[in-house]
């Protein structure tokens, strides 16, 4: 291969925002404000802050092992037994996450867009395109994301545009009267919004950098933007309704973009929606990818044929998708999911570092 | 690549037809009419669909139908409609909701929440009260074929973008009953000859109808206080002779007309608290006007008459303005924003009020200040 | 086999070896006591160069090593007779001294070849107006001209077990790549067949195995261009017999470029690239665009507008899906009639099916207003790409995108671009990615934007070795 398989500091960037921005861009202030009402943006903020300390927790353990990835240097801090039973873990971990973030937007897609197509073939379809795509090597996937920024760009004007109508801003004060615990509450509700820089687990020896400091710029500048975008989104919604009205719309974004008015176009809703396809498809496919890749490293030695892991793991996420059509138990599965996300977002790395401080060995092969 | 090119195969097999909404057997729905019957027990639905004919060689000629739909509920005539005329109507891009007042006046709510929610609304565009019958307004008319609708339409925007009537659309129409400091103040349109002519406004409470109208100079009014600025609005009147109040005016001809637009306008609320009983607001309104008329004739405008026109002005306009309020706050209808000020800025008043009760009790003063810009010769 | 001393054995081998044709000759003369016999194919032997430098030196010159006699510069001698048969099939004159089992090969090829002309294909508005022909020579002497420096390798290859065509493979030494080098001089020693059409089997016989409608090698008849793409470190390919050169390995942008952005000022020349590419995205995605919105989600356009679209569809028999696939169908088979035609006639079949159809097809209420104006610009719009590969492959990919909009709607329009970008993303060309993503600050200013000279010379597009060669050097450079 004449251009190596490493991806540059700005692919990186771009990998890291599409896969945290995701389904949630809808929903935002809505499952931030159940408890702190038009206070949701501090709760979002609060929760991009926990995420940029996770970041920190990650790239430090990154650095320890800077040529190996995860799944690789996990037998090294705990072990093989251990080692094998976590990849297999983390590996369930993300291909239900793939699964779960699909179903959600596939959801989101047949309730206000395709409104008979039957499920399977909507599912089926975005399932089918991130398992292709997922099944290339990182350096396909990095420069198909770079291309997919494009799409978030028109997608963030979009919502720029659309949110400066009519509103109010007394609709934010007094500002923080919920109080904290409130605030600390809903930060957690929040968190699976942030969860996808822990993929810096295994792309950090694939990163092509002069110093190892960039990539923690990089990476925080990316949870910065992420941050930034959903704050915005909740400035724009709470801007727009006030405190009770939000407690009746569960996806206020969509009702915000529909009333955009041009003399050419009009209902921006609809082409949000298609354009932030793209958007979830990243996620979808980034998390199916990492979980083929965790997958490969159960075995004592490494699963060389990665489209096969990619495609058994996609059928496999279908034919569980084909059960999860009705709207209640996606709910709840989102739920119960957050918790999980957290945990391995941040608290398995914390874990991870932990360890392997106190083991105080640093191999380096 | 294979893989893909099967994929998409067999996707093609499963031949999608599910969502289809072809446009060319879409009827357009333009104008809704909701209304009640006469003994206040029927809903009657009025669909107008708008088609182009003779379309093609650079002319297009609207042509409007009118489908009558009756039922016991909203819901239960868009039920009806799909077995008459063409079917399924869908109204993706109606653009005015027409409401009657007799519908409006008896919990438009329970009718039409459905709406916020339901796949196809079109929930953006604006909603105005009609008085008089719907029904006969937009039945079809043999012999003749005006565009009615688009008269209405147009009329409808024109208005909004002058600023004569707030643009309220079905969202937040709906959306108003969740919060009492939301309340909005629907325009009124009557017939007028063969036209359309804004009567006014039907003021809400949480989108139940107060019975309480504004005129269209208190309307104007409201609009003034509401803080929307738009320089083609033009306020006219006429000014009683210094001293006397507009209503003991005693010689209308000694009356100064006055037209004047305005140029800039800035807004603010005070919220004085009491030690006992209600808060005192005062809504500060400044104003930069330009006056075409000010009782001078063709003469211009000297600096001294003009600073004491100004203050003539200001006190009229304060008079209506305190006009609009008090049927404001009669009505129960926080159209100004008034308690949404207090909530944000002064919390401690805001917790000690019962916003119901305290409302209508509430000491609103409007204080406006006018200066004219165009004031020639010393 | 080995030549006889006899030229009478010799000649019935050789007419053998020839097939019988009847344009071998064979010719005698003496000169003192020798006795020359001279063999030549008519037909491809220059006459005044035999005359006058082989039979008339020959002849003033008895007894002479014939060597020192003729004054030709393509001189060898062989035992061969395969060797001799083959010359003469190239043009040479085939000399042999009676009693000799030796033949003289002497250059004497007959160069009957088109003037350097206008190319036809890549006209632009600034910039030389030369293009190659198909003489092989020709063509290397106008490179070696446009690049005047010894860097320049020119390798000769011999193709084709049966045509034996020659091909020329030229790279700048210090600028091309070693591995890309290597890699392609391995895939183009591997190549066995009998003829080669160039460009298309070259092509086909060299790129990756992996199937895909976007053009890999990139086609040129300008020697200008040629040049610019060796002095970004990529290998050109000349074939004897074609005009046309293959470049490689390119990427996906190179396709979207033309030589005038370059000549004109940078800012013109990124608005014209950036309209250009608008008009690739959109010649690909209008019709399925277009049936999408009227028959999946006209609620995104405003009412007036939508009952414009309304008016022009009323009476139309057939579902918007099927007129536009018919009608660019009617487009692709104007556009092939008009390549076949002669001119007078391409002018009367334009007109016949511009007009003529457009027209009558609308007042027939077959196809509407709408659909043939959507249809007229989307292949104006392909025509803005310069490259005829890349346009045929933008013309082939409106059909599925067609289709995937009549199923899906603007949904399945959005997954055909994802797919397109992924499939893009895997191809490679000589293990080099075919496509890197346009819109990074340090791509975009060659491929969306025609950036300044000065910021070009770290430019993604290159592969020049040499990462200190600049393209422009100041003044006060130490």
């Amino acid at each position: 291969m004449i251009h190596l398989d490493k991806i540059s500091i700005k692919q990186l960037f771009c990998l890291v925002i599409l896969t945290q921005v995701g389904v949630h861009v809808l929903t935002i202030p809505y499952e931030e404000s159940k408890n702190t009402g038009y206070d949701a943006w501090i709760s979002v903020l609060l929760c991009g802050v926990i995420g940029q300390a996770a970041i920190l927790l990650i790239y430090l353990l990154g650095k320890r092992y800077a040529d190996r990835t995860l799944p690789q240097y996990i037998f090294s801090i705990f072990g093989k037994p251990i080692g094998k039973i976590l990849n297999l873990l983390i590996a369930a971990y993300y291909a239900v996450s793939s699964l779960v973030v699909a179903v959600s937007y596939s959801d989101v897609i047949s309730r206000w867009m395709l409104f008979t197509t039957p499920w399977y073939v909507i599912s089926g379809v975005s399932i089918a395109i991130a398992a292709y795509i997922a099944s290339s090597s990182l350096r396909s996937i990095a420069t198909i994301t770079q291309s997919i920024i494009v799409m978030f760009a028109i997608c963030f004007l979009i919502v720029v545009i659309s949110g400066t109508g009519k509103g109010d801003w007394r609709h934010f004060l007094p500002v923080g009267t919920h109080g904290i615990g409130p605030i600390l509450k809903d930060t957690i509700f929040a968190f699976w919004a942030y969860a996808g820089y822990e993929l810096l687990l295994y792309v950090f020896p694939f990163v092509h950098c002069h110093k190892k400091k960039n990539i923690l710029i990089a990476m925080s500048a990316a949870n910065g933007f992420t941050t930034f975008f959903y704050v915005l989104i909740s400035v724009i919604v709470t801007y727009t309704f006030s405190e009770s009205q939000l407690k009746s719309i569960p996806e206020p974004m969509i009702f915000i973009l529909r009333q955009f008015k041009w003399p050419v176009v009009q209902s921006l809703d609809i082409l949000f929606m298609t354009i932030w396809l793209g958007v979830t498809t990243v996620t979808v496919y980034v998390y199916l990818f990492l979980s083929a890749r965790y997958l490969a490293f159960v075995r004592s030695t490494e699963i060389r044929n990665h489209s096969l892991l990619v495609w058994g793991l996609a059928i496999g996420c279908f034919t569980a998708g084909l059960w999860l059509s009705d709207r209640q138990s996606i709910l709840r599965i989102s739920d119960y999911f957050n918790n999980v996300s957290m945990i391995v977002s941040s608290i398995i790395p914390a874990i991870l570092l932990l360890v392997s401080l106190a083991r105080g060995k640093v191999e380096r092969v | 690549m294979k893989r893909a090119a099967v994929g998409i195969f067999m996707l093609l097999l499963l031949t999608g037809c599910w969502d289809r909404m072809p446009l060319r057997n879409l009827p357009m729905l333009d104008v809704a009419g909701i209304e009640l019957n006469e003994n206040g027990k029927e809903v009657v639905l009025d669909l107008v669909i708008t088609t182009y004919k003779k379309a093609g060689q650079g002319q297009a000629e609207p042509l409007s139908e009118t489908t009558e739909l009756r039922g016991n509920s909203l819901i239960e005539a868009i039920g009806k409609g799909e077995y008459i005329d063409q079917g399924r109507f869908l109204g993706i891009s109606t653009r005015s909701y027409l409401i009657g007042e007799r519908f409006a006046s008896k919990d438009p709510m329970k009718e039409l929440s459905f709406l916020l929610h339901a796949p196809y609304a079109s929930i953006n565009s604006s909603v105005v009260i009609f008085e008089g019958n719907v029904s006969e307004l937009l039945k079809n008319k043999s012999g003749t074929r005006k565009p009615l609708t688009k008269k209405l339409n147009d009329f409808i925007k024109a208005l909004q973008m002058n600023g004569t009537i707030p643009d309220i659309s079905m969202m937040t129409f709906i959306l108003s009953q969740e919060d009492p400091l939301e309340d909005v103040a629907l325009p009124m349109l009557k017939q007028y000859e063969s036209g359309i002519e804004l009567d006014g406004a039907l003021l809400f409470d949480q989108a139940k109808s107060t019975g309480m109208k504004l005129s269209k100079d208190q309307l104007q009014m409201m609009m003034l206080l509401l803080g929307e600025t738009s320089g083609k609005q033009k306020f006219t009147g006429s000014l009683p002779a210094t001293g006397e109040t507009q209503q003991s005016s005693s010689d209308p001809s000694k009356d100064i007309d006055y037209g004047l637009s305005i140029k800039k306008k800035s807004k603010k609320i005070t919220v004085q608290g009491e030690p006992n009983g209600p808060p005192k607001i005062i809504i500060n309104i400044r104003m930069k006007v330009y006056v075409f008329e000010l009782g001078e004739g063709v003469k211009a405008l000297k600096f001294d008459y003009a600073n004491r026109m100004e203050k003539e002005l200001a006190k009229h306009l304060e008079e209506q303005a305190a006009e609009t309020i008090k049927i404001l706050q009669k009505a129960n209808a926080d159209v100004l924003g008034i308690g949404k000020q207090i909530k944000a800025f002064h919390p401690n008043i805001w917790k000690s009020l019962d916003w119901q009760k305290d409302y209508p009790q509430l000491s609103i003063k409007p204080v406006i200040t006018v200066q004219i810009l165009d004031a020639d010769i010393k | 086999m080995l030549a006889d001393s006899s030229p009478v054995n010799n000649e019935k081998i050789l007419q053998a070896m020839l097939s019988h044709s009847s344009d071998f000759k064979s010719s005698d003369f003496t000169a003192g006591d020798r006795h020359y016999r001279l063999y030549y194919i008519d037909t491809m032997i220059e006459l005044a160069v035999v005359q006058d430098h082989i039979i008339r030196p020959l002849l003033h010159h008895p007894n002479i090593v014939i060597r020192e006699a003729v004054s030709i510069l393509d001189y060898r001698e062989t035992e061969l007779l395969t060797d001799a048969a083959q010359a003469l099939v190239e043009g040479k004159s085939v000399v042999q001294i009676d009693g000799e089992a030796k033949f003289y090969l002497l250059g004497s090829e007959l160069k009957k070849e088109r003037t350097v002309n206008i190319p036809v294909n890549e006209r632009v508005l600034r910039g030389s107006n030369e293009a190659l022909i198909e003489n092989l020579q020709t063509n290397l002497n106008l490179l070696r001209k446009l690049i005047a420096t010894p860097d320049l390798a020119v390798k000769y290859y011999q193709l084709g077990t049966r045509s034996n065509t020659k091909v020329a493979v030229l790279y700048i030494q210090s600028l091309a790549n070693d591995e890309v080098l290597k890699e392609f001089e391995k895939r183009i020693g591997s190549i066995n067949i009998d003829y080669v059409e160039a460009p298309g089997f070259i092509q086909e016989l060299i790129q990756d195995k992996k199937f895909t409608i976007f053009p890999r090698l990139l086609v040129t008849e300008r020697p200008d261009r040629v040049r610019a793409y060796l002095m970004d470190g990529k290998i050109a390919i000349l074939t004897d017999g074609s005009p046309d050169c293959l470049i490689v390995p390119v990427s996906f942008w190179a396709f979207l470029q033309s030589p005038d952005d370059y000549q004109i000022g940078w800012l013109i020349g990124s608005s014209f690239r950036f309209l250009r590419i608008a008009c690739f995205i959109l010649a690909i995605s209008l019709p399925g665009l277009y049936v999408a919105l009227v028959t999946f989600d006209p609620r995104i356009l405003p009412f007036e507008i939508t009952l414009t679209l309304q008016s022009t569809m009323q009476y139309i028999a057939i579902p918007p899906v099927f007129e536009a696939t018919l009608m660019l169908l009617t487009l692709e088979i104007l556009r092939e009639a008009t390549i076949r035609l002669a001119s007078p006639n391409s002018q009367t079949i334009g007109i016949v099916g511009g007009i003529v159809i457009g027209t009558i097809v609308v007042q027939a209420n077959l196809i509407s207003t709408m659909m043939v104006v959507v249809v007229a610009f989307t292949a104006l719009a392909s025509y803005l790409i310069p490259s005829y590969e890349m346009r045929s492959a933008a013309r082939l990919l409106t059909f599925p995108f067609i289709l995937m909009a009549s199923v899906l709607g603007m949904l399945g329009l959005e997954l055909s671009f994802l797919l397109v970008l992924a499939h893009l993303s895997r191809i490679h060309t000589m293990g080099i990615p075919y496509f890197y993503s346009g819109i990074s600050a340090d791509t975009i200013k060659d491929t969306f934007f025609r950036g300044p000279i000065r910021s070009l010379n770290r430019s993604k597009e290159s592969m020049a070795q040499d990462s200190s060669r600049i393209r422009v050097r100041r003044r006060d450079n130490k």
